[in-house]
């Protein structure tokens, strides 16, 4: 089962709205195979509602549903991320280099003054 | 390097789907890029129709088919009563090259263990590694190729090998063959042309002239337009030389995750399109 192609169903699917099997494909070029077996994975924990070639997220999940939903993307491989993760790396400072920290960032209760 | 999956219509998705259903091997990670790639590729229902066709009738066999034939292959073995003290098991590869013969050969191995007295001492990639022990007076000779398609490779190598023998005064060695796999003319050629045995569990028949009668012209020439869309030349290959399967075979076989044969119609395997751009293959083979 790939991490990826159940995260893309499940993107899909926030919305809450009914979508087709082929918009998986003509989206992010799953191919027939990948979204069977992603659809069949989140639609046997119930994650999804799964009519022949509609799909929609089920309604009230649960904690140990999301749970679930978690435990299978979060080991995903970034393969295809893998570059764009790259460029974010190179823009990176090194760790030895000075900066402002910007202190709106910090929740003011923790600021002293 | 990262091939990506083509986009297909919305038709051809959901009739690519129902084909995976009919077909389950087709319905695997290993030729689903493959086939929606392929689709890209046909223009028109009539070549549609034509490659469904084809898939319907190709052979495909997954590790247990195979593990079954290995099976067959050995039980024959026993049929024959051949004795472990008198015969050798000879792959037809070329010297060092590691080919389907010799894998195939790998993976009776384990087989052949149920085979009182055998060991893998008995076993040989190549005709040359075997003669000594054929010098040394061994009478049967079993020789293994993976797949047999025309039959005129393993017809020249055996009167090459038996002429060799001859220079060498050996005689009253008796030859079989053994195989996974084997086109119908293949035995035939085979038959005409050499008096011995030959064991295949599977045969096939030639993909478009076996099973259509007054139409077989009209979908070879199909099949020959569509490989007019493949590049002319690829690695000192050219594919006029494999229009329709190597010498024209018109083979449908493939074993999950091994090297397709060049006996397999092009349009499932040539690496190129018209122009040089790579294509993502139904099925792969590495020259």
């Amino acid at each position: 089962m790939n991490p990826i192609s159940i995260k893309l169903v499940f993107d899909l699917a926030t919305d809450k709205e009914e979508h087709e099997l082929y918009e998986l494909h003509k989206k992010y070029r799953l191919t027939p195979t990948e979204i069977k077996e992603a659809v069949a994975f989140l639609s046997e924990q119930k994650v999804i509602d799964h009519n022949g070639r509609f799909f929609k997220l089920s309604k009230n999940l649960t904690g140990s549903q999301l749970s679930v939903i978690y435990n299978a993307i979060v080991a995903r491989s970034l393969e295809l991320d893998k570059l764009e993760i790259q460029k974010i790396i190179d823009k990176a400072k090194p760790t030895t280099e000075l900066y402002k920290p910007n202190l709106e960032i910090i929740d003011e209760t923790l600021r002293l003054d | 390097m990262f091939i990506k999956t083509e986009i297909t219509s919305e038709d051809d998705f959901y009739s690519l789907d129902s084909l995976s259903k009919e077909l389950p091997w087709l319905d695997d990670r290993e030729y689903q890029s493959g086939i929606l790639a392929l689709w890209e590729e046909l223009k028109d229902d009539e070549s549609k129709k034509l490659v469904i066709d084809l898939l319907k009738r190709l052979k495909h066999l997954n590790d247990k088919c195979m593990n079954n034939n290995a099976y067959k292959i050995v039980d024959k073995i026993k049929e024959w009563e051949i004795k472990a003290d008198n015969v050798v098991l000879v792959a037809t590869s070329d010297g060092d090259e590691i080919d389907g013969s010799v894998a195939g050969l790998q993976f009776l191995k384990n087989k052949l263990a149920t085979l009182e007295g055998w060991s893998e001492k008995l076993l040989f990639s190549n005709f040359e590694a075997a003669l000594d022990d054929i010098k040394r007076g061994i009478t049967e000779v079993l020789i293994f190729d993976d797949f047999i398609g025309s039959g005129k490779t393993m017809v020249n190598k055996l009167e090459v090998f038996k002429s060799k023998l001859n220079e060498s005064d050996i005689e009253g060695v008796h030859f079989r063959i053994l195989g996974f796999a084997a086109m119908e003319h293949g035995i035939q050629h085979i038959n005409d042309n050499l008096d011995l045995s030959i064991f295949c569990p599977v045969t096939l028949k030639k993909g478009i002239s076996d099973y259509e009668a007054e139409e077989a012209d009209e979908y070879k020439s199909l099949m020959v337009g569509l490989e007019s869309n493949l590049q002319k030349k690829y690695e000192g290959l050219k594919i006029k030389d494999f229009s329709l399967g190597y010498k024209e075979s018109e083979t449908l076989y493939q074993v999950y995750g091994n090297n397709c044969s060049n006996n397999v119609f092009p349009l499932f395997w040539w690496p190129k399109k018209k122009g040089g751009k790579p294509r993502n293959t139904l099925f792969r083979r590495l020259r």
